[in-house]
């Protein structure tokens, strides 16, 4: 029953995104493109759709997942049926046999191995599974569970005020099989590592039909989308599901805001070409997703905007108008969360009040060991790291990320060669991609600049490769921008 | 430039073959585990000479210059040679540090393997004499059980960094630190430990879903960086409310758990009077350890009737 209640949930989001996609002559898609968008924005819209009446008071219990599910699938069910009828027909990308059994195997294969075992590694059960299971048994995002920690005898909860788009869609799938089960629930939150490739095409679409397959080809072929340091880190020595630290499929945030992003950057791409008020419109659904999963979501919302300001700042009324419903949408859909959000308690990361000159300044002049608040004598931090600036170290860990062809293959040489032409610079959506990585990436060293952990600390437990893989799509789509054109006339 | 750049792009795609082993390999371990975590089949603990040697600077604070180390086993249970206890010697290797290491059970072969400015003696104890510090990186039953008294009295500086993480932790006059080796190397996640599960059940048995559990901590001998196990027994036990002095901490940073394990235990606590105070119905003292022990927790039902803390109320 759990296990049909995960796939229900699935299936609703599924349907919820058929419902909002624009029809298929003003947004071309392949078939494949169009499923794993239509799935990826169900999971931005369902989180969204029960923050909303939560935040307003109302209880996140059965009836209302119910409610919320059930419309999902009519308005899914209305649209499919009206799509049969208009015969809209679909572009299939010029991929050859070899190519779609490649990506088959590897969407199909993330699926199966993030559903292979239950939730057992540590964020995905402290900082995600725990809030879904609040939410699924109280119905309250205000319970004292997530709101006493602070008490002198509080309640235990780690990071209070990490978003609850992962941890909803969760709790809708317990709602939906009438129990908790840690293995099914992850079922509506499976298919990130599969639907990234065909986002980056469906972004790629409007360069070329060529470049958009190299593009989903280029992507699915980066093994952070599926797993981290594997070879590194042990490789099958260490292939004991949960004690492997480098598995990213299953009930985290970091692949799923990488989706989100990517998509939002694929679809205001189409939109500003297009004009398409509804494709800006689900930029900014996308974008509002990922504010919903994680922290960083917020930071790279700001992002995505200031790089589009600064780098295609004149680009006709038509471009601009969908630029600016994707914002509005995307302020507005996570207006609910971000004012929930302030009356979580900040346990330990409240980057808000981080990010002062002050404490910038003081760690581009100073070394760690003085400044590091959370810190005492007898923690583990390196003493040779703790005597070390931090730009410098920042500056290390970051270049090595870009070199390290095991969790990136040469994604990250091919985004910097793309960067080496000043032609291409003039083109404005090439100038806003290129800012919106760049803009990322300076975003997380500022972040590592001022955090309150440990940087030693931090760099062994993901970090910065979770943060690049925010900005992966952004950076494929790129470099399908630069060579795609280039590529030969089947991908294969 | 763009034949270039198709070359790379191409030369990118090899690099599928690493997400395309790992799916396989994960499809054939979840089938050959029949899609549960098998306990069983998780990598043995491993050294990691890098955070080992780090960590050895930290506890002997850093003190560079004459210094003497003494040294314990070579490696884990891949053999007494693995190649990490090497690395970690030579990560010990500094001017002015003395280095020596018992090499009673050698054969000739790993004697001369060691490497230069590594001094071989006979036995634990000459291996340990005058040494600032002692690092344990074998299995072997002398070193798991060793002489604690006489290892203090011929230890200068008596302080242990224990790999095997096999000592008692209340050793006369001896300062030691278990715990940060095992952070290095714990073998599967804390939820799926067995005797946990076990406990949780019982639990769940006794604790009604709506009830409120208070954990009292007892006084902790050393400061910890894991044995976090109110996490996993919150998440377990949910919707049960757990309730714990200073959560924010506790739940917060390593680092601030392990200020939380010196700090949460205060002696004139009346677990009585704050179960009164957060309405808990029950007080789980418990004893935070690297290792889940049973023994270090007990369940005392506050609620009054037939039953209530009757008997050994733990596990």
């Amino acid at each position: 029953m759990t296990f049909l209640g995960g796939c229900l949930v699935a299936a609703c989001c599924w349907l919820l995104g058929r419902a909002l996609l624009p029809s298929r002559d003003s947004l071309a898609r392949g078939l494949w493109e169009e499923q794993c968008l239509a799935w990826l924005l169900g999971a931005a819209a369902l989180p969204l759709a029960a923050m909303a009446p939560t935040w307003a008071g109302l209880r996140f219990d059965a009836p209302l997942a119910w409610t919320l599910l059930g419309l999902s699938a009519l308005a899914g069910g209305i649209r499919l049926r009206r799509d049969r009828r208009s015969g809209q027909a679909t572009s299939p990308l010029p991929l050859g046999r070899g190519a779609r059994v490649f990506l088959v195997f590897l969407g199909v294969g993330s699926v199966a191995a993030a559903l292979a075992f239950p939730l057992v590694q540590f964020d995905a059960l402290y900082h995600f599974a725990y809030k879904g299971k609040i939410l699924f048994y109280t119905g309250n995002p205000l319970d004292p569970a997530f709101t006493q920690p602070l008490a002198h005898y509080g309640r235990i909860i780690t990071h209070p005020n990490y978003p609850l788009g992962i941890p909803f869609l969760e709790a809708f799938a317990a709602h939906a099989g009438g129990a908790w089960d840690d293995r099914w629930v992850q079922i509506p939150a499976a298919f990130w590592a599969a639907c990234m490739p065909a986002l980056v095409a469906l972004g790629l679409r409007s360069v070329s039909p060529r470049a958009a397959a190299c593009g989903a080809l280029l992507m699915a072929a980066v093994p952070m989308l599926y797993v981290r340091n594997f070879f590194l880190t042990g490789g099958l020595g260490d292939l004991d599901v949960g004690a492997m630290n480098p598995l990213l499929l299953p009930g985290t945030g970091d692949l799923p805001l990488a989706c989100f992003l990517t998509a939002a950057c694929a679809l205001l791409l189409r939109a500003r070409r297009s004009g398409s008020l509804l494709a800006g419109g689900l930029a900014g659904l996308c974008l509002a997703g990922g504010v919903l999963t994680k922290n960083e979501g917020l930071g790279l919302f700001g992002v995505f905007f200031l790089a589009l300001l600064l780098g295609a700042p004149f680009c006709g009324r038509r471009a601009w108008k969908a630029t600016a419903l994707a914002g509005l949408v995307g302020i507005l859909l996570a207006a609910p969360w971000l004012e929930h959000r302030r009356a979580l308690p900040v346990i330990d990361e409240d980057y808000a009040h981080l990010f002062t000159l002050q404490r910038m300044e003081s760690f581009l002049t100073r070394p760690e060991e003085a400044l590091v608040t959370t810190l005492d004598a007898m923690q583990t931090a390196k003493k040779a790291e703790t005597r070390t600036m931090r730009l410098p170290l920042i500056g290390e860990n970051l270049g090595v990320e870009f070199v390290n062809v095991f969790n990136w293959g040469l994604l990250w040489i091919l985004f910097w060669a793309g960067l080496a032409n000043v032609r291409i610079l003039l083109d404005p959506e090439f100038r806003w991609l290129a800012l919106l990585v760049l803009g990322g990436l300076l975003l997380y060293a500022l972040i590592m600049l001022v955090t309150p952990w440990s940087l030693g600390r931090l760099f062994t437990t993901g970090i910065p490769e979770r943060l690049f893989l925010h900005l992966a799509g952004p950076a494929a789509i790129l470099i399908g921008m630069r060579f795609g054109p280039a590529a030969p006339e089947s991908a294969d | 430039m763009p034949k270039t750049a198709a070359l790379l792009a191409r030369g990118h795609l090899v690099f599928a073959a690493i997400p395309a082993v790992f799916l396989l390999a994960t499809g054939f371990h979840a089938v050959r585990a029949g899609f549960v975590a098998d306990l069983g089949s998780f990598t043995p603990a491993r050294l990691s000479p890098r955070l080992t040697s780090e960590l050895i600077q930290v506890v002997s604070k850093g003190q560079r210059l004459r210094r003497t180390v003494g040294v314990w086993g070579l490696g884990d249970k891949y053999g007494d040679s693995d190649s990490g206890g090497y690395l970690v010697l030579n990560r010990l290797i500094q001017p002015g540090t003395r280095i020596q290491i018992d090499a009673s059970w050698m054969p000739e072969a790993l004697r001369r393997s060691l490497p230069k400015g590594v001094t071989p003696v006979e036995g634990p104890y000459a291996a340990a004499k005058g040494a600032d510090l002692l690092v344990i990186l074998g299995t072997r039953e002398e070193y798991r059980r060793p002489d604690l008294f006489h290892l203090a009295e011929v230890m200068k500086k008596r302080v242990l960094l224990d790999g095997r993480s096999g000592l008692d932790p209340g050793l006369p006059g001896l300062e030691l630190f278990p715990d940060l080796w095992v952070s290095t190397i714990r073998s599967w996640p804390s939820i799926l430990d067995p005797e946990l599960r076990g406990f949780v059940d019982e639990v769940a048995r006794r604790v009604p879903p709506d009830g409120s559990i208070l954990l009292v901590p007892r006084p902790s001998p050393l400061p910890l960086l894991l044995g976090r196990w109110f996490l996993p027994l919150n998440y377990l036990l949910f919707p049960r409310k757990l309730y714990l002095v200073d959560a924010a901490h506790a739940g917060g940073t390593n680092p601030e758990f392990r200020k939380w394990t010196l700090d949460a235990a205060d002696p004139k606590f009346d677990p009585r009077q704050a179960a009164r105070e957060v309405g808990a119905g029950w007080l789980l003292e418990c004893s935070l350890w690297i290792d889940f022990r049973p023994q270090d927790f007990a369940l005392k039902d506050l609620r009054g009737g037939p039953g209530a803390e009757s008997g050994p109320d733990s596990r």
